[in-house]
């Protein structure tokens, strides 16, 4: 072994604390990183890897029927990969009494030939029997059912019918049943057919070749090759390539990245701080080597083979955990987006990247220590005593003079460090201002959600599957007891098609059309304007549906279709709220499209609070004699709770990164508080000279240590203004598409404020035991 | 002598473990009382156990063997509360490297050691803290840090503050150890000039000349009294 290891390891060993404080500090710096830049690899591949095990399909075209012979020919059509056939039939699941949920109910061609949109079997059958029907599993919290139980099914024409569950699926391709309060199902043709919903199946799924531009090139191929064979093309959709949910995952992501530069340099600052202290007692040793001749290269040699042989296993065992983290963060990531995690592997160069910033950042930040420490001249280093002698008083605030000479020797004491003082108070700081970040954000959001849903006015929202007869609904739903209002809108769901704007998805979307004195929806335009009472093919859309379509800018032409009836229009306003991605007309417009007036596909409900679960499943029951069913139906408390559940996520990142702050912070303290009082360890033993008791001490260390956490309080409510800021700003306008206010929550810093005295506690005890313990006599000779 | 006894040591071993090592008794049964007024020198050649006795009598630290007993009660019997409490009130230290708390300015060390033992009643306290600085002759330096002053200034702020809260026994290790020969004659009048005010104060010192000048004498040698002289001439 190179003397120069001998060295460092016989110090290392000397210093065993300190020691392992510095590696403490590397390791959970490395862990922090290890935790955000793995989930963010892992996610980043897995997503769009487990998105692409569906077969998504490219374009979907809305024919009559599409049958064998027609998919053969269409799979042979340039540019085309593969083709199947499906149906969606959007119907009801009850899943208590009277208590009625969406239900997707899929057609499916053939279970054992799944070609586009496809699903994987977990459990039960593959192909259930004639009469039975697939669950996805995401569903099944929503519809608290196993194998081999029913499930009682309502679709459009009005039958009901109940349908075996035998098997479980699991599609990625598909928003999370649990988190939109809704169930999927597959069956075959024949079941529909039994259900008297026909056996058609009359959607043609394709999946292409390359990107979203060629995607548009080779569907109108194919729409027109079908229009020249006789096939009539209702509709052309193309969907979007992504999971349903990926904003917010482009959030998460991008948190995560701000996260992980956050743990880097939080590292680095604690990693900085002990390798300071460390290298400050060794500089009479210093002094010694140079006086027996050692050059500074020597002397730098020594001391960086002393902070790698820290480094080293404190980065490997950093990134261990580290990487147990990413896997639990990621999987539960997935499990939020219903993605399978296929592989948890993390590529070996991130995990090289890893190892090169856990040994860099020790490394740089020990530059400077030793760097100044070899610099010393022979005679000063032989006489330093490790710690400064302040020239000044320097008090900073002179209300302290007033709590006390203890109090002000703790303050004095607590700058003489100042490049530690500013390190420990920024790592504390920063973990307060995560803190109260995660708290503010929690509170914006929801008071934005309930800001939206308190615009709206209802707390009934249902979109009929098919729109019926305004007034007769109305007519059943105004005379029932509890309900304050009850509006019935145009509405449906429409299908964007090019028009003049060639970059449109051509999904299909809901259109709104309230009356114009509506009392339900009191949204504020963002841009543009409302559109106007007596003009023909206005629009409004919201953020969301801008995010998905981003052509739909003021100004942008785009055609509108429903059925077989389709109409330009031009967009004019623009409106952010917390639905759907949605468009909004005005009746005129509506009633051109739909091509009759007096239709309501949108019914909306005020009740009083606590009876809207009740008077939903009674509604119901009105659309349901009036000839249609809910193809969404939203009550206000499920819709927050929905709002809610969809933020989970984002909050136990949040959280997360929160409390990954916290302990950083408190580790800071903790070495800190034990360095300082380490360094004074004399000063200790002479304060009890001349009378200090043991709880004189405890007291003056405890008030150095709470003198610093309350400038972290402060310091963090400063941070988290900013921090706040940014963060609600990225989870609003990326997660939401909305701009959340800003909310600085008193509860973040009172929370804060108990838990850093708590902190502080913990932080001082070691310290404190250690420099009551010591006899006076031997504290005196220290050093 | 007439002088009660204020400090009564009785069998006093003290054992030091040493890492790798025998251990190691730096006092060996060390019987001998210390009066409640005079000065006493401790001499001995380095490593004999001068300072190990010096901090028993100060109750810095406790023997590992034998009782330290003041006015009838066994320091043994105290807790490190009561020790802190008993060495705060009775007993100043001075240290050969004067040891002021270097954040702090002189009045403030002075004010300091009354604010932890809290004898002197608080309005008294700055007034005191001036008078004894104006004793040792540092008054003007009371709003200094310690580290502007030089080191006879330094010991003789630091002879003030163990006086802070007028303490029957001062002890000092080697308080010249550090200092050129001018501040160490102006100290070594100082601590003699105590002892005459009704106080014990116990020094160890190499001075021979200070030691000369002592009431008493106590020499050791490898952790025994070899010699305990009494000068008839103080009486
Ligand atoms: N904390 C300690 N641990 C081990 N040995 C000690 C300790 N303190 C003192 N000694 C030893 O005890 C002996 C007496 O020390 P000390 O009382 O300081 O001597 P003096 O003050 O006369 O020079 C010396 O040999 C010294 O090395
Ligand atoms: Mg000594």
């Amino acid at each position: 072994m190179s003397p120069y290891i001998q060295k460092a390891a016989r110090d290392l060993a000397a210093q065993p604390g300190r020691a392992l404080l510095v590696c403490l500090a590397i390791a959970l710096g490395a862990a922090a990183l290890t935790v955000a830049v793995a989930a963010r690899s892992v996610l980043l591949r897995e997503i769009p890897a487990s998105f692409d095990t569906a077969d998504p399909p490219a374009a979907v075209f809305r024919l009559e029927d599409v049958d064998e012979q027609l998919l053969d020919r269409v799979r042979a059509l340039p540019g085309v990969v593969d083709a199947d056939a499906r149906r969606l039939v959007r119907a009801r699941v009850e899943v208590a009494p009277a208590d009625w949920r969406t239900l997707l109910l899929f057609g499916v061609r053939d279970f054992a030939d799944l070609r586009v949109s496809s699903f994987e079997k977990l459990a039960g059958q593959a192909s259930p029997a004639r009469g039975a029907v697939l669950v996805e599993r995401s569903g099944l919290p929503v519809l608290g059912v196993g194998i081999g139980d029913e499930i009682a099914v309502r679709v459009p024409a009005g039958a009901s019918a109940t349908l075996p569950v035998q098997g479980i699926v699991h599609d990625p391709a598909l928003a999370p049943g649990w988190q939109d309060n809704a169930a999927y199902a597959y069956a075959s043709r024949e079941t529909l057919a039994d259900l008297g919903l026909g056996s058609h199946l009359d959607e043609l799924r394709i999946t292409v070749n390359g990107n979203r531009s060629d995607t548009a090139v080779v569907a109108d191929d194919v729409a027109g090759w079908l229009s020249r064979n006789g096939y009539e093309v209702f509709r052309v959709e193309i969907p979007p390539r992504r999971h349903p949910h990926a904003d917010h995952m482009a959030t998460m992501l991008l948190l995560l990245s701000v996260f992980s530069g956050l743990a880097l340099l939080l590292s680095g600052a604690l990693a900085a701080s002990v390798t300071a202290a460390l290298l400050a007692r060794q500089a009479r040793q210093i002094g010694i080597m140079k006086a027996i001749g050692a050059r500074s290269r020597d002397i730098a040699s020594i001391y960086l083979a002393m902070i790698v042989v820290l480094a080293l296993p404190a980065t490997a065992l950093g990134m261990g955990a580290g990487l147990f983290g990413a896997r639990a963060f990621s999987g539960f990531a997935g499990r939020q987006l219903n993605l399978d995690i296929a592989s948890y592997a993390v590529g070996a160069p991130t995990l090289l990247a890893i190892v090169c910033a856990g040994l860099a950042v020790p490394l740089l930040a020990a530059a400077l220590p030793i760097a100044r420490a070899v610099r010393m001249p022979v005679q000063k280093a032989l006489q330093n005593p490790g710690i400064a002698v302040p020239r000044a008083k320097g008090d900073v605030l002179p209300l302290v003079g007033r709590l006390g000479r203890p109090a002000v020797l703790a303050v004095r004491n607590s700058f003489r460090r100042p490049a530690r003082l500013w390190l420990t108070l920024f790592a504390l700081a920063l973990g307060g201002a995560a803190l109260m970040t995660a708290g503010n954000v929690h509170v914006s959001l929801i008071a934005a959600v309930d800001r939206s849903l308190e615009r709206r006015g209802d707390n009934i929202d249902i979109r009929l599957l098919k729109p019926v007869n305004a007034a007769g609904i109305l007519a059943g739903v105004r005379t029932m007891p509890g309900v304050a209002h009850a509006e019935a809108w145009g509405g449906a769901l429409v299908a964007l098609s090019a028009g003049q704007s060639p970059g449109l998805s051509r999904g299909r979307y809901g259109l709104l059309a309230p009356p114009p004195d509506t009392a339900l929806l009191d949204v504020p335009i963002v841009e543009g304007r409302w559109p106007a009472s007596d003009a023909i093919g206005e629009l409004v859309v919201n953020r969301n549906l801008q995010a998905i379509e981003p052509a739909l800018v003021v100004g942008g032409e785009v055609r509108l279709a429903l059925g077989q009836r389709s109409l330009s229009a031009r967009v004019v306003g623009v409106i952010e709220e917390v639905a759907e991605p949605s468009l909004y007309t005005n009746p005129g417009t509506f009633a051109a499209l739909a091509g009759t007036e007096g239709l309501a596909g949108v019914i909306r409900v005020t009740t009083e609070p606590g009876g809207e679960a009740r008077l939903a499943s009674e509604i119901e029951e009105v659309i349901v004699e009036a000839g249609s069913i809910p193809a969404l139906l939203f009550t206000r408390p499920a819709l927050r709770q929905a709002m809610v559940d969809h933020f989970a996520i984002l909050l136990a990142l949040l959280s997360a990164a929160a409390l990954a702050a916290i302990v950083v912070g408190g580790l800071s303290l903790a070495v800190s508080m034990g360095l300082n009082v380490l360094e004074r360890t004399r000063e200790i033993g002479v304060i009890r000279a001349i009378g200090a008791r043991p709880a004189a001490v405890r007291k003056l260390i405890l008030m150095e240590g709470y003198a610093i956490a309350c400038a972290s309080v402060l310091l963090g409510g400063f941070l988290s203004v900013p921090l706040s800021a940014a963060v609600t700003y990225i989870v609003g306008h990326h997660g939401l598409h909305l701009t959340l206010p800003l909310v600085l929550s008193a509860t973040g810093v009172i929370v804060w404020s108990v838990l850093v005295i708590i902190l502080t506690l913990i932080a001082c005890i070691g310290s404190v035991r250690r420099a009551i313990k010591m006899p006076v006599c031997q504290a005196i000779a220290y050093g | 002598m007439s002088d009660p006894e204020l400090i009564e040591l009785r069998d006093i071993s003290k054992r030091y473990d040493r890492p790798g090592g025998p251990s190691f008794d730096a006092l060996k049964a060390v019987t001998c009382t210390i009066s409640a007024s005079g000065l006493t020198a401790v001499v001995g050649r380095s490593g004999s156990g001068k300072s190990t006795l010096l901090h028993l009598i100060a109750g810095l630290d406790r023997p590992s063997a034998g009782s330290v007993a003041v006015s009838g009660v066994s320091l043994g019997s105290l807790g490190e509360d009561g020790l802190a409490k008993w060495r705060g009130a009775e007993v100043g230290v001075v240290f050969q490297f004067f040891q002021l708390l270097p954040t702090l300015t002189v009045l403030e060390n002075l004010l300091l050691a009354m604010d932890f033992v809290g004898s002197v009643p608080a309005r008294d306290r700055r007034s005191r803290a001036l008078a004894l600085l104006d004793r040792v002759g540092v008054a003007d330096q009371a709003n200094k840090l310690p580290g502007a002053l030089s080191g006879g200034q330094q010991q003789r702020a630091a002879i003030a503050r163990a006086l802070a809260n007028d303490p029957q026994l001062l002890v000092a290790d080697e308080p010249t150890g550090n200092l050129d020969t001018d501040s160490a004659a102006t100290v070594t009048d100082l601590l003699t000039a105590l002892a005459g005010d009704g106080r014990s104060v116990v020094v160890v010192t190499h001075d021979e000349g200070f030691a000369a000048r002592a009431d008493r004498l106590i020499r050791l040698s490898d952790g025994m009294i070899v010699e305990d002289t009494a000068k008839a001439m103080s009486q």
